[in-house]
């Protein structure tokens, strides 16, 4: 017994292990399951319900004026969506429910097409949540529901008759199902069994992670392609950026106007994950100033992306909101290129150019 | 020479022809990220092609008298990123996704007629990747990887649990499939991705492994016609360190030894084709492309720029004329 002091200073004096013991990757795994998987997941959940909720109490009285209730908690839904929205990863990736959640892109409007005609026939399998769940991902989901709240036609839900009534059963299904979903998901990562044990025993005979650094390249990855997604997607897609096009991008949520929230909200959920899921702290342990740094990045981003009062279509024509805008690229590309340079060295992870994204 | 997709240190995207000794001889700037070249026999021309879900592709070349032709993928159509010309260097086949019916498709250009597109046969299968012609310049071997995506939805795989990848073989004169196999049942997220046809038109298969991440199938394959698809035997702690996904595989110029490279797991493997044996596996980090060297052995690349020369028992690093990050394959002129 008594050699084992002496051979774990041996051990801590060799540089090259020192490093690979350095970075707790277990730590990080906790932090951000505790602090950041599980409440966002919380949030949506209890923002499904109020919507639930809201639609129910509109569509179970007269019509009046409840609609905008409804509105305010579909509002409510798609910025907690957004939120959580990165995780791309665990039981949001099974059973297709994070296309079931919000299905977009949506390049030919398939999801407007679809939703209008079951609509127009009054399709008596999407008034049930359990037919609905074996349809389209497209009519099951956040976007079905804001083009039935606001698109044309929705007048029809504040008039009593037939028409009335399938809408509000179409609700109740879209409404069940992101609820279910979103059960499903969050008892998955609740308590000691589910992915939640994946996530947090990773080994020989994990499913999904093999050694403990693998959960800390789907935590890297998540944020890192979150980053990409907002940047050269969501906001270089309305701004006619993209590099292989030129041409003005629909926005996510753009029906609605909640087009720059959402956005908003996504990259509010991105430094949510960085900040109290745990990367900051570990980028700055290993380069100090790093981890502050990229936390300013992110910040300044949030700040001006939060200045913008006019939704994605409307900003994009205006001047001052558009110089915002192309101004967000720069700070959202250095606080991706500046975290992976880091995790790459100080959790030897493989984020290569081909090691991340190859084909 | 050889021809390779970079991205710059600037962050744009090139395609390039260079030879180790020389460097650079060639490059075209390109819109987006490019995957793999088609050579075109006899003319000193390649097409670049786009990385899926891309849709464009360019023909350049030291051979060629005139600017860089740009054609694109018809409409409802997007590249895989891999393409291979009919011996005579008229045609162009390429793997393609009609992704409205989810349907794999392999396109058909005529080369001396500006790339226009003559004709389609399906691949056979969902998500055809790789390419490449038998000896008898008629048949043609297609990876179709089984994986179903949608450019609205960028790289996700809409049916991981229905995936069926499968090997198939077309007549290019008919497009009429002529023999389709598919590895056992259990297997069926073990996508078949890159090809290469080795001596004796025996076809060497790499795999990317979509299942859990316990368990680690072998993921390099041999085929002969008429045959059933064949895993080959790999020491498991090899097997382990190629972390699931194989990138690049390509025969040497003797079609005798094969090289596979794993980006995710930052090693080249080498296989004996008339034996099927492993023989050997080396460290290269983000390795990625590999091709056939006119003095034996492969020349391989990374993503993070490095060239080295490699065979079973030695990689010996290359001086790069050239900066950026090399992408997934190299292919020789």
């Amino acid at each position: 017994m008594r050699y084992i002091p002496v051979f774990i200073v041996i051990i801590s004096l060799l540089p090259g292990l020192a490093r690979a013991t350095e970075f707790d990757h277990s730590a990080l795994a906790h932090q951000t399951l505790e602090q950041h998987i599980r409440p966002g997941y919380t949030q949506l959940l209890a923002a499904a319900r109020g919507l639930e909720k809201n639609i129910g109490t509109h569509c179970s009285a007269a019509p009046g004026n409840t609609l905008s209730s409804v509105k305010k908690a579909f509002g409510s839904a798609v910025l907690a969506w957004s939120r959580i929205e990165h995780l791309r990863f665990g039981p949001i990736m099974k059973k297709a429910r994070h296309a079931r959640m919000v299905y977009w892109p949506d390049r030919k409007g398939l999801g407007r097409k679809q939703v209008a005609r079951a609509l127009g026939k009054r399709d008596a399998s999407v008034t049930a949540r359990e037919s609905l769940e074996g349809k389209s991902v497209a009519l099951q989901g956040l976007g079905a529901l804001e083009y039935i709240l606001v698109a044309k036609g929705s007048e029809k839900l504040s008039i009593p008759g037939p028409a009335r009534t399938h809408r509000c059963l179409f609700m109740k299904a879209i409404a069940a199902n992101i609820v279910l979903i979103s059960k499903e998901v969050l008892d998955q990562w609740s308590g000691r069994q589910g992915y939640a044990a994946t996530f947090m025993q990773p080994g020989a005979n994990n499913p999904a992670y093999l050694e403990p650094k693998e959960v800390t390249l789907e935590i890297a990855k998540s944020y890192l392609v979150a980053l990409e997604r907002v940047r050269d997607i969501r906001i270089a897609g309305p701004l006619g950026l993209q590099r292989k096009s030129t041409r003005r991008k629909p926005a996510v949520f753009e029906r609605s106007g909640l087009s720059t929230r959402a956005i908003t909200a996504n990259l509010e959920g991105i430094l949510h994950l960085y900040e109290k899921g745990g990367l900051m702290e570990h980028i700055e342990r290993h380069e100090a100033g790093m981890g502050k740094g990229i936390q300013y990045d992110l910040n300044l981003s949030l700040k001006q992306l939060k200045s913008i009062s006019l939704p994605m279509k409307a900003a994009v024509e205006d001047p001052d909101a558009e110089d915002k805008l192309m101004a967000i690229g720069f700070p959202l590309k250095s606080a991706r290129k500046e975290a992976a340079r880091v995790l790459t060295q100080a959790a030897g992870l493989a984020l290569g150019f081909n090691a991340l994204d190859g084909d | 020479m050889f021809a390779a997709a970079l991205r710059d240190p600037d962050g744009g995207y090139t395609a390039s022809i260079f030879s180790v000794e020389d460097g650079e001889v060639s490059r075209v700037a390109l819109p987006a990220r490019g995957h793999s070249f088609a050579m075109r026999p006899g003319a000193g021309e390649c097409i670049a092609f786009a990385r899926r879900p891309g849709t464009f592709a360019v023909v350049f070349g030291p051979g060629m008298d005139r600017p860089p032709l740009w054609f694109a993928a018809n409409a409802d159509r997007h590249f895989y990123g891999h393409g291979v010309f009919s011996r005579d260097g008229r045609l162009l086949y390429s793997t393609e996704n009609d992704f409205e019916t989810r349907r794999g498709i392999i396109g058909v250009r005529d080369a001396t007629n500006g790339y226009r597109q003559i004709d389609e046969f399906a691949s056979g299968g969902v998500g055809p990747h790789d390419i490449a012609l038998l000896g008898d310049g008629r048949v043609l071997v297609v990876a179709n990887g089984g994986i179903q995506t949608h450019p609205d939805r960028g790289r996700e795989i809409l049916n991981l649990e229905t995936m069926a990848p499968n090997l198939v073989y077309i007549d290019t004169q008919t497009g009429e499939v002529l023999e389709r196999q598919e590895l056992p049942k259990g297997l069926h997220q073990l996508s078949i991705r890159h090809l290469t046809v080795a001596r004796g038109d025996r076809v060497v298969f790499g795999c990317q492994y979509k299942g859990p991440r316990n368990e680690q199938p072998n993921l390099i394959g041999f085929h002969k016609r008429g045959e059933a698809l064949k895993l080959a035997e790999i020491p498991h702690s090899a097997n382990v360190r190629l972390n699931g996904y194989v990138g690049s595989i390509c025969a040497d110029r003797f079609g005798g030894i094969v090289a596979a490279t794993s980006p995710k797991g930052g090693v080249a493997i080498y296989f004996d084709v008339s034996s099927e044996s492993f023989l050997g596996l080396a460290s290269f980090a983000d390795a990625s492309g590999a091709a056939r060297r006119k003095a034996g052995g492969f020349l391989l690349t990374s993503g993070s720029g490095r060239l080295a020369w490699g065979r079973s028992d030695r990689t010996q690093p290359l001086a790069s004329a050239l900066a950026g990050a090399w992408d997934n394959h190299v292919t020789r002129l």
